[in-house]
């Protein structure tokens, strides 16, 4: 009886907390990880609104107004054909951001299926995928880039589309790490009774790996994917320094600081390149405090 | 009599690395409708992995079942497809386990859980399922169940898991329920509680109920006939009140004296010299030969088979009518 009453006695006290809202308040106790979170929040709003508040639109230009420093009407200068910086960079960011987090949901959705699949059949099931793993794992990653953005070249692809080229091929290299993740943890769980408890109800396959086992995993998941983004956005970037991602006149973080193409720019016209590689910086670093704080909260050996 | 499951000569093997693994070796056992069976031996002679056969819920690769029939309601569930399968695990035959503390999914609520169960067989919507599961809840003594229903498994000590367990192998009225030691992780008192409850239940809904244990209290308590295993064989069987009067195999009079008795004045509990045999590498004739007191000459050669040896009592010894002229 006395279980019966202690477990009243609690409902009572406290409304009952699912698991996410206990993260959640984990999460709110984290300085940094809060600090992450309101940097990166204000970031997409500058990304998703700031394009839309502005005077300027990213392509027109104004040669009257060639490199202008920063002044009232344009409060980060403009470039080498007099487009306003802050509003390229803003609407970069639109871009590098959207890179980074399509690229991830390509990832994640790829890596937590092919994990859990391995993970959950075994045997040849698993060494097979695991050795397409492998293989993706040690691919030629620059050549390949080289080839792929020399092609669109070709083809005369349109900036635009190349983003989701872009897109898609981070997405796609990047979910092996992923999916051995999400692999060892099904390993484990799924020898634990309350799958066999699953299994004794009747339940498929399908609903025991997708219903029962992946959501075990989401914390995982989660924190995994918040710090993938991270390294997404400076893929990205580094892409699109080196022209091989998304290219002028559409404008990316990477791209931008690709301006500095001499000496002289980077020395007199700092403008052009240390906002869009600021906003790379502190976008990464929020990120990674968010993605850090994120794996804390959602550890579930801590325990309030 | 009316017979609910009837296991003939099921072997289940496991194939690992070391060797072959005879867990559960040539064991036929019987249910009647209503009745509760009781299977006791020592931890690893194969209790679990025979109630796992049952379900077909053996991991293969590395177990196998490589013989026997089990015929439930006059089929045989090693020859249904997988969905047939299916259909009757959670629905006519429905199993609680060990480990209240994980039996149920960390992630979801146990009204969540009990939903899921009802809706997997029965063709409700999700209202009325709900509905459903509040009332098991209910049934199955837990207070407050509306709100109980939202909360997860975390939230709940040991007892009350176990009976949200019950709540859900009970909630598609199964004609069978296996209990795999229900009450070995739990307290005594919640112990007796869980206990009571599946007699109450028993008694409500005709269930029959197999439950696994190596506790002869819950034995005396619970069952009506008492099968008796050891290393993957049925060694004894019988009525519990036959078996508890008039014990016969070495085997469990062992069992019998290692039972703590408040009554009895003993300097130090009795336990069953030596150890379980290596599944790799078993006795030739009885496989409870190194540890038994009286064995024999023709125990070292020859493996008893079960004979009867009246009131229904069945006994695998060569001290109850000899095996000499096999
Ligand atoms: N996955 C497996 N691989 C190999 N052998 C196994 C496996 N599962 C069970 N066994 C073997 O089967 C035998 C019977 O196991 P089982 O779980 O049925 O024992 P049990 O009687 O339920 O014991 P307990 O009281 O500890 O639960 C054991 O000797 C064990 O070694
Ligand atoms: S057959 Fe022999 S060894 Fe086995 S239990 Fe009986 S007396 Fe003991
Ligand atoms: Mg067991």
């Amino acid at each position: 009886m006395q279980t019966v009453r202690s477990v009243e006695a609690k409902i009572r006290e406290e409304k009952i907390l699912g698991p996410w809202q206990l993260a959640w308040i984990r999460l709110k106790r984290n300085k940094l990880a809060m600090l992450g979170l309101y940097i990166l929040i204000f970031m997409v709003l500058l990304s998703v609104f700031g394009p839309m508040i502005s005077p300027y639109n990213m392509e027109t230009l104004d040669l009257s107004n060639i490199s202008a420093p920063p002044s009232l009407s344009h409060p980060l200068g403009t470039d080498e054909v007099g487009r306003d910086v802050l509003t390229r960079v803003m609407y970069a960011g639109r871009i590098s951001l959207s890179v980074g987090i399509v690229a991830v949901l390509i990832s994640v959705l790829i890596g937590s299926i092919v994990g859990a699949i391995s993970g959950y059949y075994g045997g040849i099931i698993d060494a097979v995928l695991m050795r397409i793993v492998d293989i993706f794992m040690c691919f030629p990653f620059l050549p390949l880039l080289l080839m792929v953005a020399a092609v669109m070249s070709d083809y005369k692809i349109h900036p635009n589309y190349r983003i989701y080229v872009v897109m898609f091929i981070i997405g796609i290299l990047s979910w092996p790490g992923l999916s051995r993740i999400i692999r060892g943890q099904i390993l484990s769980l799924r020898e634990q009774e309350f799958i066999q408890a699953a299994e004794a109800l009747g339940l498929r396959d399908r609903r025991k790996i997708f219903r029962h086992l992946l959501p075990n995993t989401f914390s995982s998941i989660i924190v995994s994917a918040t710090l993938e983004v991270a390294g997404a956005i400076l893929t990205e970037s580094a892409l699109s320094y080196l022209g091989l991602g998304v290219t002028p006149p559409t404008p990316s973080w990477g791209n931008m600081v690709n301006a500095v193409t001499d000496a002289y720019v980077f020395q007199f016209y700092p403008w052009r390149w240390v906002p869009p590689g600021i906003c790379i910086f502190i976008t990464v670093m929020a990120i990674n405090l968010l993605g850090d704080g994120l794996r804390d909260a959602l550890d579930p050996k801590l325990k309030h | 009599m009316d017979e609910l499951l009837i296991i003939k000569n099921l072997k289940t093997y496991f194939y690992t690395d070391e060797g072959v693994v005879k867990a559960v070796d040539d064991v036929s056992l019987r249910i009647n409708r209503g009745q509760t069976l009781c299977i006791v031996g020592e931890s690893g002679c194969g209790k679990s992995i025979t109630a796992m056969s049952i379900l077909r819920l053996i991991p293969d690769p590395p177990g196998k079942i490589e013989g026997g029939e089990i015929i439930f309601e006059g089929k045989d569930l090693l020859k249904l497809s997988d969905d047939e399968v299916r259909e009757i695990r959670g629905n006519k035959i429905s199993m609680i386990f060990q480990e209240p503390m994980t039996s149920l999914n960390p992630v979801f609520t146990i009204g969540n859980q009990i939903i899921e169960a009802i809706m997997l067989h029965q063709k409700l919507d999700k209202k009325e399922a709900t509905k459903k599961s509040v009332e098991a809840l209910k049934l199955v003594g837990i207070p407050r169940a509306e709100e109980i229903i939202n909360a997860y498994p975390h939230e709940l000590s040991g007892g009350m898991r176990q009976r949200a367990m019950i709540a859900m192998a009970m909630v598609c009225n199964p004609t069978l329920l296996i209990a795999d030691e229900p009450t070995t992780a739990l307290d005594v008192t919640i112990q007796a509680q869980i206990l009571d409850l599946m007699r109450k239940l028993k008694e409500e809904t005709k269930t029959s109920i197999m439950l696994i244990t190596h506790d002869l209290g819950v034995v005396a308590e619970m069952a009506e006939y008492v099968t008796v295993m050891y290393a993957g064989k049925v060694v004894e069987e019988a009525d519990v009140i036959e078996l508890f009067k008039n014990p016969k195999h070495p085997y469990t009079l062992g069992l019998l004296e290692s039972k703590p008795q408040i009554h009895i004045d003993k300097e130090k509990l009795y336990s069953i010299p030596g150890q379980v045999p290596n599944p790799f590498n078993l006795p030739k004739g009885c496989y409870f030969f190194p540890r038994c007191e009286r064995a024999m000459e023709i125990c070292k050669e020859v493996m008893p088979t079960l004979k009867e040896v009246g009131n229904g009592h069945k006994v695998a010894c060569h001290l109850y009518g000899g095996d000499n002229n096999e």
